[in-house]
C-alpha cells in the first residue's frame, strides 16, 4: 500500500526526497518498518506482548491479546518490531535452541477458509529464516530433536554430528518423537523429508497446504486428503505445528487486519467465524500467543457479534490500545525518517532540526489531542513539499479521489500480475469469488456450504430466484477426482441448483491422463455444469480487488491523507469493474454458458505442451489430430500462454510452467 | 417379521415416531429411536431405516457422519433451540445466536439464516427485547417479560463487586432501604425517576458543573464501566454518556473529553467508518470541528 506513492524500499532514498512520504506499512516481514522504528512509540504494548510470549512460555495456559488501534496508528509496525525481536534476538540463531517461532497472518481471507489461511501464513513464516538459512522451522525440530537425544552444545554442533555419525537414526528419533507428542503420521514424515533436504519443494506445498500432484504425495510417502474436510485437515496440521513446538516454545500469531475479513463493514458473520477460530486454537494447546490486531472502530461491532467466551479467549491475558501521538513522540517520529533519509543536500548551514519546516509548522501539523503515525507523517510529508517547492504541489491540484483510485487500481494490477502465481490460485478463487459477487452481483448472496469437497460455495440470486453452485477445482489427482464425483451425485438431482460453475486456473490444466477426473467432468457438463478456465489477467484483477478492499476495510487506503473509505472503493469498483472481472461475473450469474469460451482445443495444446516442453508446431498438430493452421491460431491468439519460434519449422512451447511442472522439474 | 407381518407393523411404528419426535427437543440417532419403543414391537434396524425416509421426516447430521432425525425441518428446530436457550435469564442476540450456531444439528443453517430466524421470533413477539442491565447498553432478550430480579441480581452482584463484598451482604441493607423509601418524601420514593437515582449515583447534578468537576466524573466513569481501561482497554463513548445520564449536552460532552484528550488524561481513539453509520448513531461520537470522529476512549498511560 502506498500514500500516493510508493512506500520507501531501503536503499534508492535518495537526498533531497520527501523524507516523510510512505507512511502505511502493509506487511509486518517489511524491512523499510525496520529502518524507520522509533521504539519508544507504543512500547507499553510491545512490553505486554512480550509479557503475553513470556505468559505462553510456562506452559500454564496460551494468551489472548487484543490490540486496537486508529486506522494509520502502527499497529502493523508495531508487529514488525515484534517479529524482529521474536525471530532475531539472539546473535547465532543456527547455533542456538529455538525460544519461540513467529507467524504473521493478515486476514485478507474467506471466513470460510479461515484455517486453511491461517495454516498457509503459519507454513510460509516458520520456513522463513531469519538468516544464514536455517528456517523458523529447522531450529523448531533440531531443538526438539535433540532434546529427545538428550544432546547437548549448540544446535548446528549437535545437527552436524548427529548427521555424520548416524543418519540412519534420525527417522526413528523422528517417529519416536511425533508418537510422544502425538503428532500425525503424516506431519512427521513430511518432516523427516524437511531434515533430509529431499524434495523441498513438495514439502513446502504439503506443509502449506497447497494443491500437490499425485506424484508429490507418492515422493513424500503419504496419501492426500481424499475424502477430508479440508478445514479440518488445516486444522490438524497448526495443532501439529504447536505440538512441535512444545510447550516451552511459545507459537505467537499475530493476526493483523481483523476487519479485512469483513467483505461488507456490516458483516457480523466474519467476526463470529474469528472468535470461533481463536477459542478454537486457544484451548488446542499451552503454547499459543494470539496477537488479534484491529481497528478501534470495531470495537463495540466485535463486542456485539462474538459471544463472551471467545472474546475472554482474545484478550484472556490483556486488552491494550494505541494511543495517539503528542509532541515528544511526533518529533521523534520526524527525527527518525531524517535520519534514515540522509541529509539533504539543499539544508542550509544553522537551519532548523526539522528544516524546511519550523516550529509553526510542527504545532500546526500535530492537532491537541494527538494524531497517529500516519496522519503525522502525511501532513509533515505536505508541509514539507509546500515549504520545499512552493507552487509544486498545492492541495488543489492533489488528484480526486476517482482519479487516485484509478491509479492505484493501475499499480495494484501491475503488481499482481507479478505476484499471482498458479499456487496461489486456490486462496484467490476462495476469497476472490465472495467479494466479487458482492461488487458485481446486483442483490446476489454468497454463502458457504457445509460439504466444502463437493461444494465451495452457493450463489443465491435477488429474491431467492436462482441458485448457482460453485466448485473451486484447485486440487490435482484423486482428491479432485474424489470431489468431482461426489458432484456426479449430487447435480443436477440432488443439489437444488439452477447452475453449476467450475472453476479453474487456466494455467493448470487437468492432466489428460487423469482419466477419472476427466470423466467425472465429462459427465458434468453434459449436465451444463459450466467449467471456467480462468486466465491470468482475471487472477491478477481478482487479487487487487480482493486487496484493495482488504485495505479499505482496514482503514489503510490512504490517498495523500486522506482516508478512503471502503464504501467509496466499492461504488468506484462498481462502476469501472474490469472487463475481466465482469467478465468472470457473468459466468457466475448469468444463466447458461455466456462469456469466456473454454475451448477445449486450447486445453489440449497447452496439456500437450506442458508434457513436451518444446515442440514442432506440425508434431502437434499431428498428436493432437488437429489442423496446424488451428495450433498457429492458438499459438498467435494467446501469446500469454504460448511462445513460438518460427524458422523452417515453428516451435511452440509454454510461456507458463504450472507448479507441478516446477516441482516434477525441482524434485 | 415377515413382509407381511411389516407392512401392518407399518402404521404403528409411524405412529410411535410421531410420539418420539414429539417428545424430543432435538435430531435423535436412530439407536436413540429403537431404544424409546418397547421390546416386543422394536423393528429392526433395516425396518427402522425404511420407515425414517417416509415424507416429513428430516435426516440431519450427526457425530462422525452418522445421520440424525427429526420430524420437523432445520428452521422449526431452529425457532425451538432458540426459545429452549432463553427459557431461564435474559441473554443478548449474539449469545443466544453464538450458543446456537455451533449446533451440528443446525450446520445445514448459515448464521444469517439463524439470525433472520431470531429476527422473526422477535417480530412475532415470541421472543421480547428486554432493557439492557444497568450499566450495560446491549439490549437482551428472553420468552418472559422483564423480571425486575434479573435486574436486581445484575446491579447487586456488580454492587457486591464494587464494594469488593458478598452479594449476601448487601441483602442486609434491604429492610433499611426500604424504611428509608417509606419515610421518604414522594420525590425520593422507589417511583421517582430512575434518572434522578442514577445522577444520584454517579454525583452529576442537575446544573453543569466547573470543568475540572466533570473531568474527574468523566475519569470515574470510565473507570466504573471498564476497570482496565487504564491498561489501554477501551470504552465506548456511547456507554460514557449513557454512564453520565446524558446530563451533559453534546457540544459540553465532546468539549469535555476533546479538552482531556488534549491534557494527556485520556486518549481517544478514531473512528474510521464514520459514513457506515447513521446520523443518529453518529451523534454518539465525539466529533472535534474538522471532521475527525471518536469512538472510543482509554486512560493515558505514560510511556
Amino acid at each position: 500500500m502506498s500514500t500516493g506513492s510508493a512506500p520507501l524500499p531501503q536503499g534508492i532514498i535518495s537526498p533531497g526526497t520527501n523524507p516523510y512520504r510512505g507512511s502505511v506499512v502493509a506487511d509486518a516481514w517489511a524491512r523499510f518498518a525496520d529502518e524507520s522504528d522509533v521504539t519508544s512509540i507504543h512500547r507499553d504494548v510491545f512490553e505486554t506482548c512480550l509479557a503475553g510470549v513470556d505468559h505462553a512460555r510456562t506452559g500454564r495456559s496460551s494468551a489472548g491479546i487484543t490490540i486496537y488501534g486508529s486506522a494509520g496508528s502502527g499497529k502493523t509496525h508495531l508487529i514488525g518490531r515484534l517479529r524482529r525481536r521474536l525471530t532475531d534476538d539472539c546473535h547465532s540463531p543456527t547455533l542456538e535452541r529455538l525460544s519461540q517461532a513467529f507467524a504473521y497472518v493478515r486476514l485478507n481471507a474467506n471466513p470460510e477458509s479461515l484455517y486453511r489461511h491461517v495454516r498457509q501464513r503459519v507454513a510460509d513464516d516458520l520456513l522463513r529464516g531469519p538468516r544464514r538459512g536455517m528456517t523458523q522451522i529447522d531450529r523448531m525440530i533440531l531443538t526438539r530433536l535433540m532434546d529427545a537425544d538428550q544432546g547437548g552444545g549448540d544446535l548446528s554442533g549437535w545437527w552436524d554430528h548427529a548427521l555424520e555419525e548416524r543418519p540412519e537414526d534420525l527417522p526413528e528419533l523422528l517417529a519416536d518423537f511425533g508418537q510422544t507428542e502425538r503428532i500425525s503420521t503424516a506431519f512427521i514424515q513430511v518432516l523427516i523429508h524437511l531434515v533430509s533436504r529431499r524434495h523441498r519443494l513438495d514439502v513446502a506445498g504439503w506443509l502449506r497446504g497447497d494443491a500437490l500432484p499425485e506424484a508429490s504425495y507418492a515422493r513424500l510417502g503419504i496419501a492426500s486428503n481424499v475424502d477430508d474436510d479440508p478445514e479440518l485437515v488445516a486444522r490438524s496440521v497448526l495443532i501439529d505445528f504447536m505440538r512441535l513446538a512444545g510447550p516451552q516454545v511459545p507459537l505467537v500469531l499475530c493476526f493483523d487486519q481483523v476487519e479485512a475479513l469483513q467483505h461488507d463493514p456490516r458483516d457480523t458473520d466474519a467476526m463470529f467465524r474469528y472468535g470461533q477460530l481463536i477459542t478454537d486454537l486457544h484451548d488446542a494447546d499451552t503454547n499459543l500467543v494470539l496477537i488479534s490486531c484491529m481497528q478501534s472502530s470495531l470495537f463495540d461491532q466485535l463486542r456485539q457479534a462474538i459471544p463472551t467466551y471467545a472474546l475472554e479467549r482474545m484478550a484472556g491475558f490483556r486488552t491494550s490500545s494505541l494511543q495517539p501521538l503528542h509532541g515528544d513522540q511526533a518529533r521523534d517520529l520526524l527525527r527518525q525518517r531524517i535520519r534514515i533519509h540522509g541529509a539533504d543536500p539543499d539544508r542550509p548551514a544553522g537551519s532548523a532540526e526539522f528544516w524546511p519546516l519550523d516550529d509553526a509548522d510542527l504545532a500546526a501539523i500535530v492537532p491537541d489531542v494527538g494524531c497517529t503515525p500516519r496522519a503525522l507523517l502525511d501532513a509533515a510529508a505536505t508541509r514539507w513539499d509546500e515549504r520545499k517547492r512552493p507552487g509544486q504541489l498545492p492541495v488543489e491540484k492533489l488528484p480526486s479521489t476517482e482519479d487516485w483510485l484509478v491509479q492505484e487500481w493501475e499499480r495494484r494490477i501491475e503488481t499482481a500480475r507479478e505476484t499471482s502465481p498458479p499456487e496461489k490460485s486456490d486462496e484467490t478463487l476462495r476469497d476472490g469469488i465472495p467479494r466479487l459477487v458482492h461488487v458485481a452481483g446486483g442483490g446476489w448472496r454468497c454463502a458457504g456450504t457445509t460439504d466444502k469437497l463437493a461444494l465451495d460455495y452457493v450463489l443465491t440470486g435477488p429474491n431467492d430466484e436462482a441458485r448457482v453452485g460453485i466448485k473451486v477445482c484447485e486440487d490435482d489427482g484423486n482428491a479432485l477426482a474424489s470431489q468431482l464425483k461426489k458432484l456426479v451425485a449430487l447435480f443436477p438431482g440432488k443439489a437444488n441448483l439452477q447452475k453449476l460453475v467450475l472453476l479453474r486456473d487456466e494455467r493448470r490444466p487437468i492432466s489428460k491422463n487423469a482419466v477419472k477426473t476427466q470423466q467425472h467432468l465429462k459427465a458434468l457438463e453434459q449436465n451444463d455444469a459450466v467449467f471456467v478456465p480462468v486466465p491470468p489477467e482475471a487472477f491478477a484483477a481478482l487479487n487487487s480487488l480482493r486487496q484493495i478492499l482488504a485495505d479499505a476495510a482496514a482503514g489503510d487506503l490512504d490517498c495523500h491523507g486522506r482516508a478512503v473509505g471502503f464504501d467509496t472503493v466499492l461504488g468506484w469498483l462498481r462502476e469501472n469493474l474490469p472487463m475481466e472481472l465482469r467478465e468472470l461475473a457473468d459466468q457466475l450469474l448469468l444463466p447458461g454458458t455466456g462469456g469466456i469460451d473454454s475451448s477445449p482445443h486450447l486445453e489440449r495444446l497447452q496439456t500437450h505442451l506442458q508434457e513436451a516442453f518444446v515442440v514442432a508446431a506440425d508434431e502437434a498438430a499431428r498428436a493432437l489430430d488437429l489442423p496446424l493452421e488451428r495450433i498457429l491460431s492458438l499459438a498467435s491468439e494467446r501469446t500469454d500462454l504460448f511462445g513460438r519460434i518460427d524458422g523452417d519449422r515453428t516451435a511452440l512451447f509454454s510461456a507458463r510452467m504450472g507448479s507441478s511442472s516446477l516441482s516434477t522439474a525441482s524434485n | 417379521m415377515s413382509d407381511q407381518q411389516a407392512a401392518v407393523a407399518s402404521p404403528r411404528l409411524e405412529e410411535m415416531l410421531d410420539q418420539i419426535f414429539a417428545a424430543a427437543d432435538g435430531p435423535l440417532s436412530p439407536r436413540q429411536i429403537r431404544d424409546q419403543i418397547p421390546q416386543a414391537v422394536r423393528p429392526s434396524e433395516a425396518e427402522l431405516a425404511n420407515a425414517l425416509t417416509r415424507e416429513g421426516i428430516v435426516a440431519y447430521p450427526g457425530r462422525k457422519d452418522a445421520k440424525t432425525f427429526l420430524n420437523r425441518p432445520p428452521e422449526d428446530l431452529t425457532s425451538s433451540k432458540l426459545l429452549a436457550r432463553l427459557q431461564g435469564s435474559p441473554r443478548t442476540r449474539a449469545e443466544v445466536i453464538g450458543a446456537v450456531t455451533p449446533l451440528k444439528a443446525l450446520a445445514a443453517l448459515s448464521r444469517k439464516q439463524i439470525e433472520g430466524e431470531f429476527d422473526r421470533l422477535v417480530q412475532s413477539g415470541q421472543i421480547q427485547k428486554l432493557p439492557p442491565f444497568v450499566g450495560a447498553r446491549t439490549a437482551l432478550f428472553s420468552v418472559a417479560p422483564p423480571r425486575p430480579a434479573d435486574y436486581l441480581q445484575h446491579a447487586l452482584e456488580k454492587i457486591a463487586d464494587k464494594l469488593k463484598i458478598p452479594p449476601g451482604e448487601l441483602l442486609q441493607s434491604v429492610p433499611e432501604l426500604v424504611e428509608r423509601w417509606v419515610n421518604a418524601s414522594p420525590s425520593h420514593s422507589p417511583s421517582a425517576s430512575a434518572s434522578s437515582h442514577d445522577a444520584e449515583t454517579t454525583g452529576i447534578s442537575e446544573a453543569t458543573p466547573p470543568e475540572a468537576d466533570i473531568a474527574s466524573r468523566i475519569l470515574q466513569a470510565i473507570t466504573e464501566i471498564n476497570p482496565r481501561a487504564g491498561k489501554g482497554d477501551l470504552v465506548v463513548i456511547a456507554d460514557l454518556r449513557q454512564r453520565l445520564d446524558w446530563q451533559l449536552d453534546k457540544t459540553a460532552f465532546d468539549r469535555a473529553l476533546l479538552q482531556m484528550a488534549a491534557d494527556r488524561q485520556i486518549a481517544l481513539h478514531q473512528f474510521d467508518r464514520a459514513e457506515l453509520v447513521s446520523s443518529e448513531d453518529r451523534e454518539l461520537l465525539v466529533t472535534d470541528g474538522s471532521g475527525r470522529h471518536f469512538n472510543a476512549v482509554s486512560l493515558w498511560r505514560d510511556a
